[in-house]
């Protein structure tokens, strides 16, 4: 008995392990696509983060691990490099990792394997073929149909949560949306179509990834909300190029001042000294 | 006729020696409280002067009482349109510096001051903010020194006398004033009731009290700037408004209030009136020139039959009227008609009524020769080397009346709403009893001449008789006719005694908690 239980438990293991040697070489792979892929490209140019090929070479791998695993930390820690990365791509935090050193090595092989010789990368080119290459989503989303995806007016068809749940946008005739995440009035222009296309298929975030990870968006509810945000964005930034800055100051001083003068003179009959006054005023003080 | 009665005061200013007693016992009964400090529902002021607060008569300045604009009479403060554009920020309202910086003394430092080379010494220190002050002014800051030119020249009565009259009244400075207490003067169309926008003022239906419910007011203050006589007074601690209430509680068990009972000039007058109510908004609305005389019509003579049935029509106890007909005040201000309102033309109809003082005004000094009546004195006496005479004596009877040393414009302008000749009718009465009692008293004045006096002043001998009773010899009970409180049938006018059973008390709307 004990002899077929062991052999059994130890044949589902060799085939366990084999399963796992054969996809050893693609597991950098897969854990790029699933968790990388958003913000990143490796030789295709800038999505929401910079392109990756050839990152071994920038920086060393100790230094990409601790990056990796918490952003955040690194430009905390007054590093000048992840300060001036941070700065460059619209201070849009790279979320934390939960993944192994192990899994980031795997990744790091993964981009190595991917990158072209570094000379010959030239952004130009790159960045033409990102353009050319990464939408992989058609861009003709409807916005009014995206602003009632957003609000929850139309349900996703994956029954995914309402978008205005957790952000907000300010936007006429949107009702103001949760707190919780990211405002995303500006989210247009902070990470570009893409990069918000980007977000919405790769969930890069946590909390976006557990809540959107077995109701996925479908693609064409991705470019409606696209299109909604797009067309926020566009009125927040016309409304704030009205911005009135120093003059409502200004006019505030100025209103008071002649608030002040009206009411004196609406009031110049009132009674605003002690009929004593002369009286109190000619007395020898003691003090 | 709609008969009432008001309980009614008389304050015969001749008798008025300015001690303030009156004020003090006032003050230790009601305002010894923290933010009534300041308060004197009594006070007494020296005239001329400017009173408490600074120059309160001058309307111009407080815009208090009514006023009569194209034939209507609107409260001059108050009213809707100035209420409402008002209604945050009372501009006519006297100010602390205008009543006086109420002040004690640290006399515990006298005792516990630690030795040192200086006598210890009491700092005056202010009851508002507890720091020491400069004594800038009291209550009668000018007391006994009439003629300065802070306070009494600038007195609002002077209005229409001319630079000489006025001279005059200071070259006799020193000498030549007077006294007038005043408490609040329970109005028939009272200025503070009209003006109150929470409705906390009433005039209580059984006597005529004017009263300020604690639980209503509201701090507007609209009643301190509408009173012209300024006697409505805001509790800055309490947050509500405070008034005189006439000592109700005493006189509900039969005592005078505590002003009259304390007064050792015995000045004071305390009596029922009846009058006609449905004429006051007639009378309020006649000219300055007739509103003393309307006034006097409005109270009604409690011995009428007439008069007697509507009263009792109305409610008012038999007790009530037999008080009235027993009233002092019915007698002085009706019957011999001795004393007057003032300042009628503030037109709040006041009820309490003043006799115009006489002394200041009638004698003069001569310069005599004393030497045979001194001789006729034993040496042992002392020698009366005094050769002026203080000479109240006239050949011909109204002679000093018009060389008065103190113009009567001024007393005019104070008591009759400037007219001279109600005065001087006031004097000639008052002259009259004191030649009558001389005659009587003395024997040197000829019954022609007596009677001639008399029959001038419009008096007759037994009524110049009851004012000299009732001026000099009168007594507790003659002074002081208050007429049961009859609380209970009161309150059954307004409402059904039955909704207030297991209540206690007057205005207390909490019920009592019951022991068990």
């Amino acid at each position: 008995m004990r002899n077929k239980i062991y052999k059994l438990i130890t044949a589902g293991l060799s085939l366990v392990l084999l399963i796992n040697f054969a996809n050893a070489q693609s597991a950098g792979e897969t854990t790029f696509k699933s968790t990388c892929t958003a913000c990143h490209t490796v030789g295709m140019g800038k999505l929401i983060g910079p392109d990756l090929a050839n990152v071994d070479q920038r920086k060393p791998e100790a230094w990409l691990i601790k990056f990796i695993k918490s952003s955040q930390s690194v430009i905390k820690s007054g590093d000048k490099y992840a300060d001036s990365l941070f700065k460059a791509f619209n201070q849009v935090m790279m979320p934390d990792q939960a993944l192994t050193d192990a899994q980031i090595k795997e990744v790091l092989d993964y981009i190595k394997t991917k990158s072209p010789a570094a000379t010959t990368a030239s952004t130009s080119t790159t960045s033409e073929t990102a353009t050319e290459e990464a939408p992989s989503i058609s861009s003709t989303g409807d916005a009014a149909r995206g602003k009632d995806l957003f609000v929850g007016n139309i349900r996703f068809s994956n029954n995914g949560p309402t978008c205005n749940s957790c952000h907000n946008v300010d936007m006429e005739g949107v009702i103001s949306g949760g707190a919780l995440a990211k405002d995303l009035t500006q989210a247009h222009s902070r990470l570009g179509e893409e990069g918000v296309k980007g977000v919405m298929a790769g969930l890069p975030f946590p909390q976006m990834k557990t809540s959107y990870e077995t109701k996925p968006l479908l693609e064409q509810e991705i470019a409606d909300i696209v299109a909604f945000l797009k067309d926020a964005d566009k009125q927040a930034s016309a409304k704030s190029t009205t911005g009135v800055g120093s003059t409502m100051l200004i006019g505030g001083i100025v209103g008071v001042v002649v608030l002040l003068i009206l009411f004196s003179i609406f009031w110049i009959k009132r009674k605003n000294r002690t009929v004593n006054y002369s009286i109190y005023e000619r007395q020898i003080k003691s003090t | 006729m709609d008969v009432r009665s008001q309980v009614s005061m008389v304050f015969h200013l001749d008798k008025c020696i300015g001690c303030h007693t009156c004020s003090v016992a006032c003050k230790n009964i009601w305002t010894d409280r923290k933010g009534a400090e300041y308060m004197w529902w009594n006070n007494v002021e020296t005239k001329p002067g400017t009173g408490y607060p600074t120059k309160w008569e001058d309307q111009t300045i407080y815009r208090g009482g009514w006023q009569k604009e194209n034939g209507k009479v609107t409260l001059k403060g108050a009213g809707k349109r100035r209420g409402l554009t008002n209604i945050f920020y009372n501009p006519n309202l006297p100010v602390i510096d205008d009543y006086y910086e109420p002040f004690t003394y640290k006399y515990l430092d006298l005792i516990e001051a630690p030795e040192g080379d200086d006598q210890p010494t009491a700092r005056p220190v202010s009851l508002i903010t507890g720091e020491p002050i400069d004594i800038k002014m009291g209550p009668n800051w000018d007391d006994d020194l009439s003629g300065t030119p802070d306070f009494a020249r600038n007195d609002p009565n002077f209005q229409n006398l001319s630079a000489a009259e006025q001279e005059v009244m200071f070259q006799l400075e020193k000498m030549a004033f007077f006294y007038l207490p005043r408490i609040c003067n329970h109005c028939l169309n009272p200025a503070c009731v009209a003006s109150c926008p929470s409705g906390a003022i009433y005039k209580r239906g059984e006597d005529g009290v004017v009263l300020i419910n604690q639980e209503v007011c509201r701090a507007w203050r609209m009643c301190v700037t509408a009173c012209p006589y300024k006697k409505s007074y805001y509790n800055w601690h309490t947050g509500k408004s405070e008034k005189c209430i006439l000592c109700f509680p005493r006189l509900e068990a039969g005592l005078a209030p505590a002003c009259m009972h304390s007064c050792v000039g015995r000045i004071r007058y305390l009596g029922v009136l009846l009058y006609d109510a449905s004429k006051i908004e007639d009378v309020v609305h006649d000219d300055e020139k007739n509103l003393i005389n309307r006034h006097m019509d409005i109270i009604l003579d409690p011995f009428d039959e007439k008069v007697i049935r509507a009263a009792k029509m109305n409610g008012v106890a038999d007790s009530t009227i037999h008080a009235a007909q027993n009233s002092p005040v019915y007698k002085y201000v009706k019957e011999w008609k001795l004393a007057l309102p003032l300042h009628a033309e503030f037109r709040t109809l006041p009820m309490l009524f003043y006799v115009p003082p006489l002394l200041p005004v009638m004698a003069t000094l001569k310069q005599v020769d004393n030497t045979e009546q001194a001789d006729k004195m034993n040496p042992i006496a002392k020698y009366w080397d005094d050769n002026w005479l203080y000479d109240t004596s006239t050949a011909e009877l109204w002679g000093t009346l018009d060389q008065v040393r103190f113009p009567l414009k001024y007393l005019a302008n104070m008591l009759s709403a400037g007219n001279e000749d109600m005065i001087k009718d006031k004097w000639k009465k008052l002259m009259a009893v004191r030649i009558h009692r001389r005659r009587v008293t003395v024997g040197d004045i000829s019954n022609e001449k007596a009677d001639e006096v008399l029959r001038d002043a419009g008096l007759t001998a037994e009524q110049a008789d009851g004012v000299f009773y009732l001026t000099a010899l009168a007594k507790f009970e003659d002074r002081f006719v208050i007429p049961p409180a009859h609380r209970e049938q009161a309150i059954e006018m307004m409402d059904f005694t039955g909704d207030a059973k297991g209540e206690i008390g007057f205005g207390i709307k909490s019920k009592v908690k019951r022991g068990l």
